[in-house]
This record gives C-alpha cells, sequence and structure tokens, in this order.
C-alpha cells in the first residue's frame, strides 16, 4: 500500500525537524551497536568471508 | 539463493544486530532497534510495543550486488520468521545524500522480488513531500514491513495513518 503526503512551508519545519532527529538518532545508535559488536567485528576484519 | 554468511546479536535493551561482511571489501549491519522512533511514537502504542527502527549501514566499499540483497532479504525474513513474528519493521530512507528516491526504490524491488517467491510479507509505504520554502520540494520515504499475517497490521495500518495525519496537521518533532 502506498501513500503520499504532502507538507506545505507553513508546516514544514516541524517535519523537517522530525527527519532530521531521526538521522540523529540512526548515526548515535550506530556508534552504540559498533561498541556492542566490537568483538564480533574484530573478528570479521580479521577474518573476512 | 546465495547469501553471505552473518551474525546475529541481541543486545540488552532488546534491539537485534545482525552483521556480514562481503570479503574484506565492504561491511554491512542490518539493525533491529526498539528505541529508534520510541520518543515520537508515544501517542501510536502498537507501533511502540511492536516496532522495530530498521537501518542498514554500509561501511567500506560502495558495491552493490545480488548476493548483497539476498543477504539482506535473508536477515530481514530471518527477524520476521524467527526472532519477532509479531514486528512491524519501521524504516525511513536515509536522505543525507540525496539518494533516497534511488533507496526507496532498491527497497522496493527487494520487497517485489521477495513478492514473486513467497507472497507472506506486508509492506505499506508513505511518501512525503516537504515545502521547504527556499530550497524546493524534499521528498522523505517511510513505512513499514511486517508479515502478511500478523493480526495487528490493521492497528498498525491505522496509527501510521494517523501519524501521517499528524505530520502534516502539527509535524511530529518533539523539542
Amino acid at each position: 500500500m502506498l501513500k503520499k503526503v504532502f507538507i506545505s512551508s507553513t508546516h514544514s519545519k516541524k517535519a523537517i525537524a522530525f527527519f532530521e532527529e531521526i538521522n540523529k538518532r540512526k548515526e548515535e545508535a550506530k556508534k552504540k551497536f559498533n561498541e556492542t559488536t566490537s568483538r564480533i567485528r574484530e573478528k570479521l576484519a580479521k577474518n573476512p568471508a | 539463493m546465495e547469501c553471505y554468511d552473518y551474525f546475529k546479536e541481541q543486545i540488552d535493551d532488546g534491539s537485534v544486530v545482525y552483521l556480514f561482511d562481503t570479503g574484506g571489501a565492504s561491511f554491512f549491519t542490518v539493525t533491529f532497534d526498539i528505541n529508534l522512533y520510541a520518543n515520537h511514537l508515544d501517542r501510536f502504542p502498537y507501533l511502540l510495543k511492536n516496532g522495530y527502527g530498521l537501518s542498514i549501514y554500509p561501511e567500506g566499499e560502495k558495491i552493490s550486488s545480488p548476493k548483497i540483497s539476498n543477504t539482506i532479504k535473508a536477515i530481514l525474513a530471518d527477524f520476521l520468521d524467527t526472532e519477532d513474528k509479531e514486528a512491524f519493521l519501521l524504516y525511513h530512507c536515509d536522505y543525507k545524500d540525496k539518494k533516497q528516491a534511488a533507496r526507496n526504490r532498491l527497497f522496493q524491488t527487494w520487497y517485489l522480488e521477495t513478492k514473486q517467491k513467497c507472497d507472506i510479507y506486508y509492506k505499506y509505504s508513505l511518501e512525503v513531500e516537504i515545502d521547504t520554502g527556499d530550497d524546493g520540494k524534499v521528498k522523505h520515504y517511510v513505512g513499514f514491513i511486517s508479515k502478511d499475517e500478523n493480526k495487528g497490521k490493521g492497528e498498525a495500518i491505522e496509527e501510521f495513518e494517523q501519524f501521517s495525519v499528524d505530520l502534516v496537521k502539527e509535524g511530529v518533532a518533539k523539542n
């Protein structure tokens, strides 16, 4: 199912802030996941597929 | 279907992370994060309870191949088939490099390819076009994937549609 939404410039600031926050949270989450999986990442780096 | 081997690890907060490498050239992390959208789902209890933020992080050489696509599709299937059959995988195509439309097309292609082989997943897509005023218009692509047989699908769709209404009416960002 596909739904399309248009947000005018009147309401765009909050919507833009929402998407920027999600992007920022993704970057922060990536750091957290990297720390948590550091041992596996090291093993993969030493023994690539 | 030829895939790379992958590792799977559950994080203390309940999130799940998958990792695979393509032989040293590039590395992929696929995460199912229970916290990613939590701040914005307080008015959407069903998605808050069952939603995971899906993210795919490539590192290293920028390469694409059927084997990489197959591995990511296998990881998504593994999560929905074995980790949490009631899950809704919430996604937002990364837009910082302005390639969100290409990512959305690729994601849709993967979904349709999977659907041809086994029609057991459901994808809900929301295309959000924002008039930014000075820079013109920017499109964002969000949505969710779940098992087609998921009994909460109707509630999830209802909440996601309300979410889109809120986005238009007042925005959903929090300070």
